[in-house]
């Protein structure tokens, strides 16, 4: 039996191949398709090209509003109404309006992420499911309109990379930490082509809100994909929220690694990345004292219940400093709802916090909290390109929730320790 | 006439590692939505002689990550539109690589040319065979092994992307 890495061995379940090898290039069956915003612009366009009048299998298409909701331009509303338009024409079956949530969060909570399975995006973070033990990955618009036509898409089957994570991760230090300081070690396009996978004991400390943030990353360093074996809170999340069946796959024993890396927490210090890359980090000390005009909490990489608690237990009975926003935006309405009603979000708001909607919006400078020229911004986002947040020549620096709140109210990059 | 289509012959340009689609086709260009009215610029910091000398066929000839950076398709579509008739590398970023293909360009690997630059320099007059896997040099009069490209990405080259075949994959359906 030839010895598999996950993403070769679903690769190999959704293929006619009996297995296949990195380097080789595949037709796959795709499970699950999801588009957002960019279906509007770029994709329905190349599906009224190529005569595309029905969807593969509508039950399998998933289609989210989450970059520009609610919209904040004529342009913005005019793309959801046609989005609105393709998912009543092609009769989609799953549509998420304006204020469910970003899309990697949704994809999770409604049960479309499921182990074992190949899925589908037209954005670069759809790497973040891989933490349910799926293919997920994201392609580009002539990309979607063959697999919204077909139902299938050619693959390059990726090297694998093994990275093991052991030692208990020191309180106030998160999984953003981790993948931070994992990106700094992989370098620019350190992944390019391969698919990541995940190991040792310290993802068992690790709550499966941190595990989507290693996933969701990952295509920061130019991977594929980020895979984590399914454990057995993962198999019971995924049929809490769905009743459709599927079967897990866990990597063989002697798989191939192309590279193998192995990490210990036990020492690390939370971890901030410079401007302007998101491989950039250097452990917050370093950086200690930057003034700041905006600290941001939010998006698919930290907008999840444990993010906004661990934030809103740092700013607890505090103010934030007078001359920063601080701007939270929760991953999903259920998250929302969820931090509403266990009083999170009101500990956040008592700090002086701006609730936006369950929205991209600043993340990557769509609305709803942009930066003007020369101004700094802590967020726990995850691209810190030049102008990914508004001006040109502002600068974002990325954190872990818990460096991003304790910033907020020292009004400068501070050490959550 | 498909056969054709799979063998390309055509002059080298040569470019080195980390070549990222911000070099193919600078941002500040993108606000323009025709293709055509930016291929002029393409290259226009590194070789600002290629668009107006690329002649169809030519081949690009890149080290190690050709592509890196923004996903932009633009990038491919601005070689495809100046006529360039197959882009080899040493390896690829993922994104540019997908995007070759579905806009109808072949994306091939040539490991070698990373380890020993001169197998095929600027200016060379190059033959490669898609099918066969083979790259020969007029030049040097060699013939290198080049990554062959698999059927089901042929059936992209010669339908010319991937939009006009799956405009004829459903109409047979
Ligand atoms: S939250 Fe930011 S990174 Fe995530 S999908 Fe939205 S824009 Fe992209």
């Amino acid at each position: 039996m030839t010895q598999q890495t996950m993403a070769e061995k679903i690769l190999t379940t959704h293929s006619d191949q009996k297995a296949v090898a990195p380097g080789e290039i595949v037709e796959a069956f795709v499970d699950v398709a999801m588009s957002h915003e960019m279906m509007g612009t770029r994709v329905i366009p190349h599906l009224e090209e190529a005569g595309v009048t029905k969807v593969w299998d509508p039950s399998r298409v998933v289609m989210i509003l989450d970059h520009w909701v609610p919209a904040p331009t004529v342009e913005a509303a005019t793309i959801h109404q046609r989005v609105r338009n393709f998912v009543r024409d092609f009769q989609i079956q799953h549509f998420y309006d304006v204020g469910s949530g970003v899309c990697h969060q949704i994809l999770v909570e409604e049960g479309h992420v499921r182990p074992g399975e190949l899925l589908v995006g037209t954005d670069s973070h759809t790497t973040t499911g891989g933490a349910f033990g799926a293919l997920t990955t994201g392609i580009g618009a002539t990309d979607m309109a063959i697999v919204l036509g077909t139902g299938r898409l050619w693959f390059r089957v990726p090297d694998t990379i093994k990275i093991t994570i052991t030692g208990k991760l020191p309180a106030k230090v998160m999984g953003k930490d981790i993948i931070l300081n994992i990106l700094y070690r992989l370098g620019v396009e350190g992944a390019s082509f391969q698919a990541i996978e995940y190991h040792g004991d310290t993802l068992k400390q690790l709550s499966l809100d941190a595990w989507m943030t290693l996933t969701n990353m990952a295509v920061e360093v130019g991977a594929m994909a980020a895979l984590i074996p399914p454990d057995k809170r993962v198999l019971d999340y995924v049929k809490q929220q769905t009743p459709q069946s599927f079967t897990p796959v866990y990597p063989d024993e002697k798989a191939t690694y192309h590279q193998t890396h192995e990490l210990d927490v036990s020492k690390l210090v939370p971890q901030v990345a410079k401007p302007s890359l998101p491989s950039n980090a250097v452990p917050v000390t370093e950086v200690e004292g930057i003034h700041i005009d905006q600290a941001l909490l939010g998006s698919c990489t930290n907008g999840r219940l444990e993010d906004l608690r661990v934030a809103a237990q740092i700013v607890k009975d505090k103010q934030i400093a007078k001359d920063v926003r601080f701007i939270v935006n929760p991953a999903s309405r259920r998250i929302y709802l969820t931090a509403l009603e266990e009083g999170t979000i009101g500990t956040l708001v008592k700090a002086g916090a701006t609730i936006g909607p369950a929205t991209c919006g600043a993340c990557f400078g769509g609305h709803c909290g942009l930066l003007a020229s020369g101004e700094i911004c802590i967020s726990t986002s995850n691209r810190n390109f030049p102008g990914r947040m508004g001006s040109a020549d502002s600068h974002i620096y990325l954190a872990s929730p818990a460096t991003v709140a304790a910033s907020a109210i020292a009004g400068k990059i501070t050490d959550p320790r | 006439m498909p056969e054709q289509r799979t063998t390309v012959e055509g002059k080298a340009w040569r470019f080195g590692s980390n070549i990222s689609t911000d070099d193919i086709i600078s941002a500040a260009h993108l606000t323009s939505l025709s293709i055509e009215e930016i291929a002029p610029f393409a290259f226009e910091n590194l070789r600002p002689e290629f668009a107006k000398n690329v002649q169809p066929n030519d081949i690009i000839v890149a080290e190690e990550n050709l592509g890196i950076g923004s996903s932009r398709e633009s990038a491919a579509a601005i070689l495809r539109s100046l006529g360039v008739g197959a882009i080899i590398a040493a390896s690829f970023a993922r994104i540019f690589f997908r995007n070759a293909y579905n806009l109808g360009v072949p994306a091939i690997e040539f490991p070698a040319i990373a380890k020993d630059p001169n197998l095929v320099r600027d200016g060379d007059r190059i033959r490669i065979d898609l099918k066969e896997g083979t790259l020969f040099n007029h030049r040097t009069d060699q013939s290198h092994q080049i990554t062959k490209v698999p059927p089901f990405l042929i059936q992209y080259i010669e339908a010319g992307g991937a939009i006009p075949l799956l405009k004829q994959k459903l109409k047979t359906i």
